[in-house]
C-alpha cells in the first residue's frame, strides 16, 4: 500500500506535478536528513545536503522505473551525494561552513540551545568531541566508517559503492578506527 | 604473541575479518592479558560512541521551510515548468491519443463500408434500377409531371393510361420483349413517383387531341 502510494506519487511527479513530489519529500526528508547528518555531523550542512539530494532526485526522476522502491532509489542518490560532499569538503578544508554561509539562527539555533535535547552537558561535550574526531578523518576513512557503522553496509557493499577493493576498504576502516580511538581516548577511557 | 601486535590487530578482530587461526591466537592472548582486554574494550566503546552520535535536527520551522525552499530551487531549475501542458494531458496524453486513433480508424472503416461497419453489401441492386433511380433523382417531380403531360398530349390513344400493357403496345420498338421490360421498369418508376390515376382524371379528360405523333421514351433519358 505504502509502495503503491509512492509509485502513484512518483508517476504524478514524473508528469511534472511538483505537489506530488512535495509529498514524497515530506515523507522521506527526515530519513535522508539523518543520512546526510551522519556524513556531515553538521546540521546546516546536512540540511543543505538534504536539499541537494532531493533536487538531484527530482532532476533524475524520469529515470526512475519503479524496479525498486522509491526510498531505495533515493537512498542510492543520497549516498552518492554524501560521498561527493566529503570529497568537496576535502578540497575546501580551510573553509568552514560558517564562512561560506552565515548560520541562520532562525533555522538552526546556535550554541547551547542546539544541545538541549541531549541528556546532559557531559554527553553534549562527548557528542561534540566525537563529531570533531570524525571530521578529522580523511574523506575516504570517513566514507568507509560512516557506511560501515552508520549505514550498516558490509565491506563488500562498501567496496562496490566506493569502487574500491575490499582490501582497501578494510585498510581505510581500520585506520579510521585506530585514529578515532586515539582522538577519543581521553573521553572513552574515563 | 606480543601486546603491540595484538593492539594493531584489534580493529580487524572486532570486525571479524581475521583468519580463524589468527583470531583464535588473539582471543587466547586477550583472555590472559588485562592490558589487551582493556584495549579491546576501549576500541569497542570508541566504535560504539563514534557510530551513535545523536542527530541534531533542524527546528520545526526549518522543517516547514524545507519543501517551500526546495520548491523554489526546483522552479529555478525548471523555468519551463509553468508553461507545460495541463497535468491531466500529461498524465493521460498517451491514452487520449490512443483512443482518438482507434476512433479515427473505426470511423474510416465505417465510411468505407457505406455506414455498415465491417459489413460488405451482399444485395447489389440491378444496374437498370440504379440508372432509373439516378434518372428520377435528377428530374424533380413537378418537371417529370410536366414532361409526362406534354408527352401524353401527343399520343393518339386516349386510353393509354388504362393499363400498362396499352402503353407497351403504343411504343413501337423492334424488339417487343425488350420494349415490354423497358416500359415495365419505366411504369414502375413513374407510378412510384406520381399518382397516375389522379393525373389521368384531371388532366387527361380533355387534354388529348387526336394526334399521330409517337412518343419516343428514349428521349426522356
Amino acid at each position: 500500500m505504502k509502495e503503491d502510494t509512492d509509485r502513484y506519487l512518483v508517476k504524478r511527479a514524473q508528469c511534472g506535478d511538483t505537489r506530488a513530489f512535495g509529498e514524497l519529500v515530506q515523507k522521506y526528508q527526515r530519513r535522508i536528513y539523518e543520512l546526510a547528518y551522519n556524513f556531515t555531523h553538521h546540521p546546516e550542512d546536512a540540511y543543505d545536503l538534504c536539499q541537494e539530494i532531493f533536487l538531484r532526485s527530482y532532476k533524475a526522476l524520469n529515470r526512475f522505473q519503479s524496479k525498486s522502491t522509491f526510498y531505495t532509489w533515493i537512498y542510492r542518490i543520497a549516498k552518492n551525494a554524501c560521498i561527493d560532499y566529503t570529497r568537496r569538503r576535502a578540497s575546501h578544508k580551510n573553509i568552514t561552513f560558517a564562512d561560506e554561509f552565515p548560520a541562520d539562527d532562525f533555522l538552526f539555533p546556535s550554541g547551547a540551545s542546539r544541545d538541549v535535547t541531549m541528556d546532559g552537558l557531559e554527553q553534549a561535550e562527548l557528542g561534540r568531541e566525537i563529531r570533531n574526531a570524525i571530521q578529522q578523518l580523511s574523506p575516504r576513512q570517513k566514507q568507509v566508517f560512516v557506511l560501515r557503522h552508520y549505514e550498516g553496509l558490509a565491506l563488500r557493499e562498501i567496496a562496490d559503492v566506493l569502487h574500491l577493493r575490499v582490501g582497501s576498504v578494510k585498510a581505510h576502516l581500520f585506520s579510521a578506527t585506530r585514529k578515532l580511538r586515539e582522538l577519543l581516548a581521553p573521553y572513552v577511557e574515563n | 604473541m606480543k601486546c603491540k601486535s595484538v593492539e594493531n590487530l584489534i580493529p580487524e578482530y572486532i570486525e571479524g575479518t581475521l583468519a580463524p587461526k589468527r583470531s583464535n591466537q588473539l582471543k587466547l592472548h586477550i583472555e590472559d592479558c588485562p592490558q589487551c582486554q582493556k584495549e579491546l574494550q576501549t576500541f569497542e566503546e570508541t566504535i560504539h560512541h563514534a557510530s551513535s552520535v545523536p542527530v541534531e535536527y533542524p527546528t520545526p520551522e526549518a522543517w516547514k521551510a524545507f519543501w517551500p525552499t526546495l520548491r523554489v530551487r526546483i522552479s529555478q531549475n525548471q523555468g519551463f515548468e509553468e508553461d507545460r501542458l495541463p497535468l491531466w494531458v500529461r498524465m493521460h496524453g498517451w491514452k487520449i491519443a490512443g483512443v482518438a486513433c482507434v476512433l479515427t480508424l473505426l470511423l474510416s472503416f465505417w465510411g468505407l463500408s457505406n455506414g455498415r461497419l465491417f459489413k460488405t453489401s451482399t444485395d447489389n441492386p440491378p444496374f437498370d434500377v440504379l440508372i432509373s433511380s439516378s434518372f428520377m433523382a435528377e428530374i424533380p417531380g413537378d418537371q417529370l409531371q410536366e414532361q409526362l403531360h406534354y408527352e401524353l398530349q401527343h399520343l393518339d390513344v386516349p386510353s393509354i393510361w388504362d393499363s400498362r400493357s396499352s402503353l407497351v403496345d403504343e411504343i413501337q420498338i423492334p424488339n417487343s420483349e425488350a420494349a415490354t421490360d423497358l416500359v415495365d421498369q419505366w411504369y414502375n418508376v413513374i407510378t412510384s413517383e406520381i399518382d397516375v390515376e389522379s393525373v389521368g382524371n384531371e388532366v387527361f379528360t380533355d387534354a388529348i387531341p387526336s394526334t399521330t405523333d409517337r412518343i419516343d421514351l428514349i428521349a426522356l433519358d
